[in-house]
């Protein structure tokens, strides 16, 4: 009995060994990683590129149209933010320029159109309502700003005025 | 009566070798800007089963075995020490032999909130009387396999409003494992 012992305990220490090596084996675990990007409201940025260009020469029976669709003269403009990001836009339709020298204001009716990359010619029609857009892969959007203005009852004299427009992101 | 207690540890698993593959299906990633491009301190961002942003993997085992899925998953997504976002992850599995991740998610179960452990088998099982215990894997003889799909997803945040704008992170392990009666 005394040599049986010995021989029985190191039996039942490999059985547990070899148990959990086995177990051990039918085991599989993978790691998935979970990521969020968090940024500041203030990463978007919205940048004048060219303003628009008004000149009498330009009029036809008092009045001038710039196409923001078609012509040069329009504004453009490019909001940098993050990549196919969606924002909304709004944009007063209307807005009074003011002669410099104190003589009156003109009303400007602007018309935008706007693609995600540059190609004014494919810019889609934009109107003052609420719209909601997407930003380009590379994080970008642009916008060509033209108008409508009745000149036949203006004074002489240089006119200025701002385009406002508000981006937020959703 | 030592020896006999060991001996007991020889259970279910024993018969299971290493043929548990476990793979994502995705980018391997569950990515809340998926979700929601933009994320700003305030938002709550939750990616739920039916989303595209969710985390998909498979299961492939024995067909007649039960696996028992562990998540390990982190309270927060960290950027670093001081900057942190709640992380409540959740999952849901589909074992009804479906051979794509979209009709398998069709018949998804959602484990509860709160549970990070589940026992299921690899192939559901008809309704009906329980069959005879599987046949063993042995020499000359390999056991049908199935695939089972997981879901993962959750929800994030509410985001702090003072924390730092930047990647933060963490990392979820899944454990699968055959399950030992």
């Amino acid at each position: 009995m005394k040599i049986l012992k010995p021989i029985h305990g190191l039996f039942i220490f490999l059985l547990v060994q070899t148990s959990m090596m086995l177990s051990a084996q039918s085991k599989t675990s993978v790691t998935i990683k979970a990521q969020a990007e968090v940024i500041d409201q203030s990463g978007i940025e919205l940048v004048t590129i060219k303003n628009m260009e008004i000149d009498l020469s330009m009029a036809r029976d008092g009045k001038i149209y710039v196409s923001a669709l078609q012509d040069t003269q329009a504004a453009m403009m490019m909001v940098k933010g993050r990549a196919n990001a969606r924002f909304r836009i709004k944009f007063a339709p209307i807005v009074e320029i003011t002669n410099s020298a104190g003589n009156g204001t003109l009303l400007l009716k602007y018309e935008m159109v706007g693609y995600s990359s540059d190609n004014q010619g494919a810019g889609e029609p934009i109107d003052a309502t609420e719209r909601i857009l997407q930003m380009s892969s590379d994080s970008k959007y642009y916008f060509w700003v033209g108008g409508r203005i009745d000149i036949s009852n203006a004074r002489p004299g240089n006119y200025d005025g701002e385009f406002t427009i508000e981006i937020e992101y959703i | 009566m030592t020896g006999y207690v060991a001996a007991q540890r020889i259970s279910f698993g024993l018969y299971a070798t290493d043929n548990i593959v476990l793979t994502p299906l995705n980018t391997g990633a569950l990515n809340f800007n998926d979700k929601q491009s933009v994320i700003l301190s305030g938002s709550t961002v939750t990616i739920n089963l039916t989303d595209n942003a969710v985390a998909i993997l498979t299961i492939e085992g024995q067909a007649d075995m039960d696996v028992t899925v562990t998540i390990d998953a982190p309270t927060n997504l960290d950027l670093n020490v001081t900057n942190t976002i709640p992380l409540a992850i959740r999952f849901a599995y589909s074992n009804t032999g479906a051979t794509t991740d979209i009709t398998a998610r069709a018949s998804a179960i959602e484990v509860p909130a709160g549970f990070t452990t589940i026992t299921f088998p690899i192939k559901r099982r008809a309704s009906g009387l329980p069959l005879p215990p599987p046949t063993p894997s042995q020499a000359g003889y390999t056991g049908p396999t199935g695939t089972t799909y997981l879901f993962i997803y959750g929800t994030l945040g509410q985001v702090p409003v003072n924390v730092a704008a930047g990647n933060y992170t963490g990392n979820i392990n899944i454990h699968v494992e055959y399950s030992k009666y």
